[in-house]
């Protein structure tokens, strides 16, 4: 048996290693695999960096801020397998909402984010001649998609991140809280926090960040080099585990089961019904509304890392003046986003999805 | 000037805080600001610009201080976990303990050395009681199925104490279980029993 430890967050994309855990994948390949929440991503880096975890859930800018050095206490990390795609969303408070809507009042019809953004510019433009106060967002980590996203949505829209609106780290079960407290205007997290803010009716869904990029790579499989180095065969029966989840995963009939077990107080410790919403995409933006359906809301699968997506998120990191754009070690955005590992160890699979890299503002991810 | 030191504990935990406070003091350190309502923590360290934050492992609010070391402009000078990150031996006794520490850059080794050690002493202190009451309330608990299953053999079998005592701890032996076990089993049966 190899003996492999995995941390993760309680977020509806943990899914995959829950599932190897729970249904017997990981058993059926020859893996005790015992799995740890955390409370923070700091922890998770520490523990791996520690060796007290092989590996984890990982934000996908996480194993290339810690092959650059940009974060303390940071080992080498491989990274071979996107454990989802897509999955957050932007919630704002109901008063933004409505602040929103005087400019356009089909934001939640159209749900397109260049008309969104122009009607939170609107906001902001007033609220300066008002002189009110900066508006306030919350997101997850400095190298998360969910920063990453929200400035270059902002950005694309007239909005200068760093000046126009304060981009604030909160950690997820707190942002409905926050927002309740009017301490902070808006979020952009993972699932199931924006559902339940709408659940409890303190914030309306206005954008999923789905729409900035199709297919950004949420959170990856991140393992320390070192044991990627020294068990190969762990890594490749942990790889034929995730496939054999991700095909469990697909089957809509094994929705209900995935929503049920995601909601034990083990994994995330929300009901299953809100839990169900980013698994089939049917998102109720607003309480007592209609749900809309969003296709590939979070995706599952499609689950090789690309070179493309990785150097993206580095191009955003020297973007927003978190890493400067030097010549870096070539292995370091290989290694973290490991397209190699991925294809020597599941060199059959074919996935049918075709990746689109057209960004919302008619640009195209580079190299793709 | 090295007792100026401004240490920050962000812990929800009363106990744990008064504990540690007490042994940084105890350590001549007297700028010791304890936070166990973490809202607003940017503002609220912006403001008491600390030299030295301590967070226990877990608390959430980890991920606002790793914000810190991105954005400078929030905090005067970048923090960074431990003084010399090759010192992962203290950086394993701390998490063992369950609490991390944020260190303004440039501070004396020596000096945070002494400070991590102490809190490192002070968590585990703090286990220990935790596990000591939590032992001596379910010793408690089992005491008292012991005594209610003593209660129901004597009833039943019309003997003494000591008799019954013994009943039990005769069929804790030949099971290879608890005497505890075999009396929440007959105190459990004789509910159902009625």
């Amino acid at each position: 048996m190899h003996e492999i430890k995995l941390g993760f967050i309680p977020l509806v994309d943990c899914a995959l290693l829950a599932i190897a855990k729970e249904k017997g994948f990981a058993e059926e390949n020859g893996i005790q695999l015992s799995l740890h929440k955390e409370v923070s991503w700091a922890n998770i880096r520490d523990k791996i960096y520690l060796g007290y975890l092989d590996g984890a859930q990982m934000l996908a800018g996480m194993p290339i801020a810690a092959n650059l050095g940009l974060m303390p206490n940071s080992c080498e990390i491989v990274a071979p397998f996107v454990l989802g795609r897509n999955g957050n969303a932007i919630t704002v408070s109901r008063s933004l909402f409505a602040e929103m809507q005087k400019s356009n009042d089909t934001i939640l019809e159209e749900l397109d984010l260049k008309k969104t953004g122009a009607a939170l510019k609107a906001v902001i433009d007033q609220r300066k001649i008002e002189g009110k106060t900066i508006l306030r967002f919350g997101m997850v980590f400095p190298f998360s998609c969910h920063n990453y996203h929200l400035r270059y949505w902002m950005s694309s829209c007239g909005i200068e991140p760093d000046i126009d609106v304060h981009l604030e780290v909160i950690p997820p079960p707190f942002m409905d809280q926050y927002l309740e407290e009017g301490r902070i205007d808006g979020f952009c997290v993972g699932e199931p926090w924006n559902s339940l803010a709408v659940e409890q009716d303190v914030g309306v869904i206005i954008a999923t960040t789905k729409q900035v990029w199709a297919y950004s790579p949420e959170k990856m499989l991140g393992l320390r080099k070192q044991w990627v180095d020294t068990y190969p065969e762990a890594l490749n029966a942990l790889m034929k585990t995730l496939h054999q989840c991700v095909n469990w995963a697909m089957q809509s009939s094994n929705i209900d089961e995935l929503s049920k077990l995601l909601s034990s107080h083990t994994y995330i410790d929300v009901p299953a019904e809100i839990i169900k919403r980013a698994l089939t995409g049917d998102i109720k933006l607003k309480n007592a509304q209609d749900s809309t359906q969003i296709e590939n809301f979070l995706m599952l699968n499609a689950n090789k890392p690309e070179q493309a997506a990785a150097k993206w998120l580095f191009d955003q990191m020297v973007r927003w003046k978190q890493a400067e754009n030097i010549d870096i070690h070539p292995d370091a955005l290989k290694n973290a986003f490991a397209t190699q590992v991925y294809s020597e160890h599941l060199p059959s699979i074919q996935y049918d999805i075709e990746i689109d890299y057209s960004l919302f503002d008619g640009k195209i991810i580079k190299g793709a | 000037m090295e007792t100026d030191l401004k240490i920050l504990l962000i812990d929800e935990n009363e106990t744990r805080s008064a504990i540690l406070f007490e042994g940084l003091r105890g350590s001549g350190l007297n700028c010791v600001e304890w936070l166990k309502d973490t809202r607003n923590l940017s503002e609220r360290i912006f403001a008491l610009d600390p030299d030295v934050i301590l967070i226990d492992l877990e608390n959430p609010n980890r991920d606002v201080l790793e914000q810190m070391f991105q954005i400078s402009r929030e905090v005067k000078r970048p923090i960074a976990m431990f003084v010399d990150q090759s010192d992962s031996q203290s950086i394993t006794q701390a998490i063992d303990a369950g609490v991390s520490a944020y260190i303004v850059d440039g501070l004396k080794s020596e000096r945070v050395k002494s400070i991590i050690d102490t809190t490192i002493s002070r968590f585990n202190a703090f286990s220990n009681l935790h596990k000591e009451l939590a032992e001596a309330k379910s010793a408690l608990i089992e005491r008292k199925e012991v005594d209610k299953a003593k209660g129901i053999l004597m009833k039943q079998r019309n003997i003494g104490e000591a008799e019954a005592y013994a009943l039990l701890r005769k069929a804790a032996m030949n099971k290879g279980q608890k005497i505890s076990d075999i009396a929440s089993s007959i105190v459990t049966a004789s509910e159902l029993m009625g």
